[in-house]
């Protein structure tokens, strides 16, 4: 195709009548100390809290601090080469950052810039980064649930839509493979998944990334990325950014799973920016509102109600803790925020017990309603099986001699850690995880070494998607189990062909 | 915590211009700490030195004493006040938070105008006449500053504002909309 020159010059003659010729009117004020992503400037007396400003060089600072002489900013982006005397600038607007269905399968930096490499994010529509909560009446309560594939959660600790499920433990206790294992598993479920790495080395997070892609999980998942070698603000504002994002689905009626990887970082670049501003120091040197700046983010993450859309906003926020305790500072303040916890503990993490969970500390205040009525069956006695095990377990090191009832309880319990064990990356679906605890908490796999469970499981598995597909539908379809008799002649008849 | 300069300023200019406003002196007193300004600002040893604790009060006193019988009472008051209260040092901003109290109370502007050549005295009058009137002032006054890369037109800045009429600032604009919409 040839372009015509004078369709050009016609197409720029237009250009230039419409051009706006009207004087530029701006508020200006100069810097007057820079550092550390924090500018302090005189002037601009008409500046809104939260006010987006530019600076000289380009960049972008958020008004934070507003005073009788002067104006503390938080920098987004490069500050060094900013300097004492130049101008910042007023922009008018509250920060924003791009949302939309074109960031999906994207990795973004909490601006909502493209840091994958693949091109320009084209989206025209944009949320403020920080907005209200959605208030009492526009609420409803968690009703359906959100499998997370993970039998030791979805069993023990179940997750709702529009909950806040806090995942806490020391480092290296498995929580990013939480994260993970969860958003793989929302594959076909219709949930849009955004995952947030708040200072996480930049290659953990590529690995992520290619982990989430070579399962097929970035087809509806958006990485939001604030590294470690990003200046504090970026950290600190990268959750709400997130969040932004999330409800633009969540208010058009979609559901969204929101991971926060992790906050006790974000906190720490939050006290960073705060001491740097002067702000008066509290507890562990945080500012007074570092409970508001948990608060404020999580309360966004909700189920709304239904003349709203009904959409959800599931909320999974990490807390690395030090040394397990979660008595500290930020853990005390997140725990209370959030709708319960999942507490990772290193020892049961290092004696092999993955995921690492420590069931009696693990709590989940709202999702047992949830649960789809087949789970509740089965695993309606699971916690306290499991904690009268251990409270068993610790007794029956110091004797031989256990009557035939002891017996049998650390059989189970022994039976009952094996099951929830998994290996990474494999969720289960529900039908699944329904069909395996039916057969321990109704003694099936007693006779069944521990050794073997795992291989039990797995043919147990295959024997049913081979011979008894319609038990495992009809979970799926009515949420309840099946003809209890049927289940338990299926499930019989694997254990006797396994036993020979 | 220790008080900013900005914050002390602005405590002595307000008292002291009440006081001078019911004493009714303030053009007075405004025309001489515009001469006490030149001082302080040229010769920054004269407010250090008299806040200098090392220095024996009397001496200091006797420094004050001369400098300061070239004012009227009302100023010659007010040092020896600023003087006991050892905020000498601070002189400078008490003058420019008096000035700016005195520039909002009676409606006075004043601005910097960058342009390409150098303005005349017309030019810069009918612009001070012209900004007086369309924000309400009742005098505004302008300082010429000539910066030839702006091209043409003005670029006004007052008061944390800047109204820029630059053919430079257009030129970036049209290029930014031939760019954005073709």
């Amino acid at each position: 195709m040839s372009i015509k020159a004078e369709e050009i010059s016609a197409l720029i003659k237009q250009q230039l009548e419409n051009f706006d010729d009207k004087l530029k009117v701006d508020e200006v004020g100069t810097v007057t100390y820079i550092g550390d992503g924090i500018a302090r400037a005189h002037g601009l007396n008409n500046a809104l809290s939260n006010e987006l400003l530019e600076f000289s060089n380009g960049s972008y600072g958020i008004a934070q601090n507003l005073e009788a002489n002067d104006v503390g900013i938080i920098i987004l982006g490069k500050y060094d080469d900013i300097r004492e005397g130049d101008q910042v600038k007023r922009t008018g607007k509250i920060m924003e950052v791009p949302v939309g269905e074109a960031l999906i399968g994207r990795v973004v930096n909490p601006l909502g810039q493209p840091v994958d490499g693949f091109g320009e994010i084209k989206t025209d529509k944009t949320r403020p980064i920080e907005s209200p909560a959605p208030g009492v009446m526009a609420r409803q309560s968690v009703s359906e649930p959100l499998q997370t594939g993970i039998k030791a959660i979805d069993a023990l600790v179940p997750i709702g839509r529009g909950q806040r499920e806090l995942v806490i433990g020391d480092r290296k206790t498995g929580k990013t493979s939480i994260a993970l294992d969860t958003i793989i598993n929302q594959k076909g479920q219709n949930i849009i998944c955004i995952y947030i790495a708040i200072g996480q080395k930049e290659s953990t997070v590529r690995a992520q990334v290619e982990t989430l892609r070579k399962f097929g999980a970035m087809d509806y998942t958006i990485v939001v990325e604030a590294g470690p070698s990003e200046p504090a603000p970026m950290l600190y504002i990268a959750p709400y950014a997130g969040t932004a994002m999330g409800e633009e689905f969540m208010y058009n009626g979609k559901h969204v799973l929101i991971v926060f990887d992790d906050l006790s970082k974000q906190a720490v670049s939050y006290r960073e920016i705060s001491l740097l501003l002067r702000r008066p120091p509290g507890r562990e040197a945080y500012p007074g509102d570092v409970f508001y700046l948990h608060s404020r983010l999580l309360e966004r993450s909700a189920k709304l109600n239904d003349e709203l859309g009904g959409g959800s906003m599931t909320a999974l926020p990490f807390i690395q803790t030090q040394a397990g305790d979660i008595s500290a500072y930020i853990p005390t303040n997140v725990i209370s925020i959030t709708d319960g916890q999942i507490f990772l503990q290193s020892d049961l993490f290092f004696a092999g017990t993955r995921p690492a969970i420590n069931a009696g500390e693990s709590v989940s205040r709202v999702g047992g309603s949830a649960q789809i009525k087949a789970m509740k069956k089965v695993a309606g006695t699971l916690r306290l099986d499991l904690a009268s095990f251990r409270e068993l377990e610790s007794f029956s090191q110091f004797g031989s001699d256990l009557d035939s009832a002891t017996q049998a309880k650390l059989n189970r319990g022994r039976r009952t850690v094996e099951v929830l064990k998994q290996p990474l990356h494999q969720p289960l679906p529900v039908e699944h995880q329904v069909l395996i605890l039916f057969a321990l908490t109704r003694g099936m796999i007693d006779s069944v070494p521990v050794q073997d469970i795992q291989k039990f499981q797995n043919g147990l598995f295959e024997f049913f998607e081979a011979n008894h597909r319609d038990l495992l539908d009809v979970i799926v379809k009515t949420g309840d189990l099946p003809d209890e008799d049927k289940l338990t002649s299926a499930i019989t008849e694997f254990a006797d062909g396994f036993s020979k | 915590m220790k008080l900013s300069k900005e914050d002390i300023g602005r405590r002595y200019a307000i008292a002291f211009y009440d006081y001078a406003v019911e004493q009714n002196v303030l053009e007075d007193v405004f025309n001489e700490l515009q001469v006490l300004k030149v001082v302080v600002s040229e010769t920054p040893e004269f407010a250090q030195v008299l806040t200098n604790p090392v220095l024996d009060l009397t001496e200091k006193q006797n420094i004050l004493t001369l400098v300061k019988e070239k004012f009227s009472v009302t100023v010659q008051k007010y040092l020896q006040i600023v003087f006991d209260y050892s905020r000498m040092d601070d002189l400078g901003a008490i003058i420019d938070a008096f000035n700016a109290k005195y520039e909002t109370e009676n409606g006075f502007g004043h601005g910097t105008v960058t342009t390409a050549v150098k303005m005349t005295k017309a030019q810069m009058d009918e612009l001070s006449k012209n900004y007086a009137k369309e924000n309400g002032l009742n005098k505004f006054s302008v300082t010429n500053d000539v910066d030839d890369s702006i091209l043409g037109g003005v670029v006004l800045r007052t008061n944390g504002m800047v109204i820029d009429g630059s053919i430079k600032t257009k030129l970036v604009s049209l290029k930014a909309s031939l760019i954005n919409k073709i």
